[in-house]
């Protein structure tokens, strides 16, 4: 198979030693990601690509920093699932608060429940696959963060297994059920 | 939040369906049902296996996939809408290319409205990307002629993406001139005067020192301007009516500035479909050298045609690219007068001029094509004279290509693979997000082979001197770079491998054909699971592979997956089962069990023959290898029926040069040579004999065995002395390209073995 981390290292003008260099290399990637997310954006909807890429950096980097010890050789691809969990905090955040103000009336500036399903052709609520994503981290916490990791932070298959250090065919096979498990609890 | 939530059969459950998903798809409910008692606890498996099976978008994470700038999705907000720079405020998206995206706008000093012409995000720009955006700017700034559409300015901007490249043109109103044709039907002097004018754009840009290189209706516009159709009108008064409009020619991203040092490679950048049919027999097969203006002349010989008839002049259709390319060099134009008869002789030399295959004897520049056709136009008689024999004799002579043609088809003939894929996609009815994904794919796979293998062999194949074996490196390298450069892509990544492995396997290098074969499998396997289509493509492409590394049992393993697969998900009548049957047979043909082999062929040549579908080529390799059966069986009539049977329906079909038909009918003539009947044997072979050298070339297997059944044929007829010069002949082109040292060996030994025979009488 092949070594995904070497890609990444063949870059040259992206250091591993530091962090902060890591990061800024990776933002404009982090923000390509976001992008996608607010693709659908209507003219009224205020929060911007870049904001969106600001609150999640933000939360990295003070989650990072929070644990020194992780931040150094800092792979893509572990920066990738840093930023899968920071990424659904946020949306899932937003798709509750979006839900709250339809409820209780108010202005809707934005809802990126909204916008984020219309993604998929297929109409994913944020706030039920959360609800089903806390069951499956208690039932099996590896598909919990293989659904985090390939959902929220786009990574493969393949870079999923490289940061939970197991190997892709079991990453596939945990991949393969925890997605017809949410379709069948999420699909009635 | 949520409570504790616990399930107690959750590990049992995961592990039955894990192991559930690993079989293939046949296999599965069996599996379930013997190792299940619990009914509840097995409709919950075979549900979670049904949900896995039927929807591969659900949970697609929508970061995952290709990159922006390549998103289909039309719903995308666009990132340049509604900002201003330089003067220019983006109005809206106009179009979607090879190198970036082109959007209207609005110039503020002068008003005017352009087509600005924006490079990829940084994060895409490669060197080569900028380079070549960089020489459109430089080809366009030398040209300044009413039939070109202009550039205006150029320059840089940073919407907090990076650094963008951009240049504001001249923007064309109207619709390309292919689609001009089909609505307004003009009659035929109009359509001479567009294609005067658009010789004489062509020609401004000749003496400028650019050839365009890629000329072709879509990337030949209509522009509506009222001025422009006033100077043309003045300059032949009778031509334009009310209606008119003026040509623009766009799209200089691949032209060449002859007077220019740095040679700029060919990069046709995904584009060779659509441009092939327009290209010169010297483009077709590489020889970049002589790539002139008369190249241009060609194109537009090409376009001419087709808007005077409505046909191809090279009738190229319903071929695959590698059969296009390997006949760049032996096929003449079309007349004109053939498809319709009410056209002049003049006009009908003209355009064989302008089309002929050897550039010596096409008109020298575009002016001398514009002038033979103002001649006509004014009941003249134009300057050309007819190809002459020479001309023809000389074209035989210079057919022999050797490797380096071989290869490149072999290359280019990938790209044209997938372009299947997309269109087999779109054929299929299926769901959008599958579709999406055959398409994305098809297009990341033609980017990367005609952008970077098919660039590396060109520029390689610039030297004389180009072997296999350097191509094999390059496409080694080539092989190690798609881990890098799709590592975000693993299922595309699968694709490229498996075509590679198609080219080791065309290569007839097995070994490097198992290894990227193996590697298809395996991540097609993890990412799509092992009943996909794309899976059972690399299963069957292996085990084809290991029947011809004589793995026989490894081979029947794998075959027999793939058919049982798409005997599974696609049914019996589906293509790709019938030739996964067609495979297995093979195998068992190979592994003496004849009869089993023989009813799997029997099935599908009788069930094909019932829908009257006869032609297809899974049909006819299957009646060929039935016939082999017979012959072993010692059916010699049902075998020489089979034969007869797949020959003439080659004939009809494909015609008598198509590859496909000349290997149905060395396999008649071989037959036919069994059943005793000679001279018909050797009339047929010595009638093929000279397209197979031109096709595959004179040191092929093909060849060599066609000499060789000569050669026996002969020898039967009691002409020993025919028969030596045949073998002597397969011998010497053996010896010359040491390529098969076995096939050498063999027939050496038949050499020695008929000189022997010779002496005994």
């Amino acid at each position: 198979m092949d070594n995904h981390s070497d890609a990444f290292s063949e870059q040259p003008d992206i250091e591993l030693q530091n962090s902060d260099e890591l990061f800024l290399a990776l933002y404009d990637e982090l923000h390509r990601l976001a992008a996608r997310f607010i693709q659908n954006e209507r003219p009224n909807h205020t929060l911007q690509t870049t904001a969106l890429v600001h609150e999640a950096w933000l939360k990295l980097k003070s989650s990072v920093s929070a644990q020194p010890d992780s931040t150094t050789g800092l792979s893509r691809e572990h920066f990738m699932a840093k930023a899968a969990v920071v990424m659904r905090r946020i949306l899932i955040n937003h798709a509750k608060s979006a839900k709250r103000i339809k409820r209780g009336g108010g202005a809707s500036q934005f809802s990126i429940g909204e916008v984020a399903v219309e993604f998929n052709d297929r109409a994913i609520d944020l706030v039920a696959l959360d609800d089903e994503l806390h069951k499956l981290e208690q039932l099996d916490p590896r598909q919990f963060r293989i659904v985090e990791m390939r959902f929220f932070g786009g990574l493969t298959v393949e870079e999923c297994a490289g940061v939970l250090g197991i190997s892709v065919r079991s990453a596939y096979l945990d991949w393969a059920h925890a997605r017809a498990w949410l379709r069948a609890r999420l699909e009635g | 939040m949520t409570s504790e939530y616990s399930d107690p059969q959750w590990q049992l459950k995961k592990e039955l369906f894990q192991a559930a998903l690993e079989l293939p798809l046949a296999q599965q409910q069996e599996f379930l049902n013997t190792q299940i008692q619990s009914e509840t606890l097995r409709e919950e498996v075979c549900r979670l296996l049904k949900l896995h099976g039927t929807d591969d978008s659900f949970l697609s994470s929508p970061f995952e996939g290709r990159s922006e700038s390549s998103q289909s999705g039309a719903r995308m907000t666009d990132p340049y809408v509604g900002q201003a720079m330089n003067g220019f405020t983006i109005q809206r998206l106009l179009g979607l290319g090879g190198m970036g995206a082109v959007y209207l706008a609005q110039q503020v000093n002068p008003d005017r409205a352009v087509a600005l012409k924006i490079l990829d995000q940084p994060q895409h720009q490669t060197e080569k990307r900028i380079r070549r955006f960089m020489h459109e700017i430089n080809v366009l700034a030398r040209l300044d002629h009413p039939g070109i559409a202009k550039i205006y300015s150029a320059g840089t901007f940073d919407f907090g993406r990076g650094l963008q490249r951009w240049f504001a043109m001249e923007l064309v109103n109207g619709e390309t001139l292919g689609k001009f044709i089909e609505s307004c039907g003009p009659d035929l002097q109009h359509k001479i005067d567009l294609l005067i004018q658009i010789c004489e754009a062509v020609d401004h840009a000749h003496v400028r020192g650019v050839v365009h290189r890629d000329l072709k209706p879509s990337n030949i516009l209509m522009s509506l301007s009222q001025t422009s159709v006033g100077k043309k009108a003045a300059e032949g008064a009778r031509r334009i009516e009310s209606q008119s409009a003026s040509i623009k020619i766009v799209d200089f991203g691949i032209a060449r500035i002859t007077d220019d040092t740095e040679e700029l490679p060919l990069t046709l950048d995904g584009e060779i479909l659509g441009t092939l049919h327009y290209m010169s027999p010297e483009q077709l097969t590489g020889k970049q050298e002589q790539v002139d203006g008369r190249s241009d002349v060609f194109a537009i010989g090409m376009i001419g045609f087709e808007m005077l008839t409505g046909n191809l002049a090279y009738d190229r259709r319903g071929l695959s690219m590698s059969e296009i390319i390997a006949r760049a060099n032996v096929d003449s134009p079309t007349r004109l007068r053939k498809i319709q008869p009410s056209f002049s002789r003049d006009l009908e030399s003209i355009f064989a001029t302008a089309l002929a295959p050897d550039r010596q004897l096409r008109y020298l520049s575009p002016r001398d094509l514009a002038n033979d056709l103002r001649r006509y136009l004014n009941g003249e008689r134009p300057l050309v004279r007819k190809p002459s024999v020479i001309y023809r004799a000389r074209r035989f002579v210079s057919l022999h290509r050797g490797l380096v043609f071989g290869t490149l088809a072999t290359i280019v003939g990938l790209t044209v693979g997938m372009i299947f894929y997309a269109n087999a996609a779109q054929r299929a009815n299926r769901n959008a997000t599958e579709l999406k994904y055959e398409v994305d794919k098809a297009q990341t796979i033609n980017d990367f082979i005609t952008n970077d293998l098919v660039t590396r062999f060109l520029l390689a194949s610039a030297g004389p001197n180009d072997q296999r074996d350097d191509l094999g490196r390059r496409v080694e390298e080539a092989s190690e770079k798609i881990a890098i450069m799709f590592h975000n892509q693993p299922t595309y990544q699968a694709a490229i491998h498996n075509e590679l492995g198609t080219l080791f396997y065309n290569l007839r290098n097995f070994e490097k054909a198992e290894g990227e074969y193996l590697k298809a499998k395996s991540i097609w396997e993890l990412q799509l699971g092992p009943n996909h289509n794309d899976t059972l493509k690399a299963v069957n492409n292996l085990g084809q592979t290991y029947l011809a590394l004589g793995k026989h049992d490894q081979a029947e393993k794998l075959v027999e997956q793939a058919y049982l697969g798409r005997l599974a998900s696609l049914g019996q009548d589906n293509p790709l089962t019938i030739s996964s049957k067609i495979n297995l047979a093979h195998v068992y043909m190979q592994t003496n069990r004849v009869s089993q082999a023989k009813q799997m062929l029997t099935e599908i040549v009788e069930r094909k023959a019932d829908w009257g579908q006869d032609s297809d080529k899974a049909i006819l390799t299957a009646m060929a290898n039935l016939g082999a059966i017979h012959i072993q069986d010692g059916q010699l009539e049902e075998a020489l029926q089979l034969h007869q049977r797949g020959f003439e329906i080659g004939r009809e079909h494909y015609g008598e040069v198509h590859p496909t038909s000349i290997s149905l009918t060395m396999r008649f003539a071989q037959t036919l040579h069994r059943a005793g009947r000679n001279e018909e044997a050797q009339t047929l072979i010595e009638q093929s004999l000279p397209q197979l050298k031109a096709s595959s070339g004179s040191d092929s297997l093909e060849t060599v065995n066609a000499l060789r059944l000569l050669s026996r044929i002969n020898r039967d007829l009691e002409k020993p002395d025919r028969a030596l010069q045949h073998l002597r002949e397969a011998e010497k082109s053996l010896l010359e390209s040491k390529r098969d040292e076995k096939l050498l060996k063999k027939v050496q030994s038949e050499l020695t073995a008929l000189e022997q025979g010779k002496k005994q009488n």
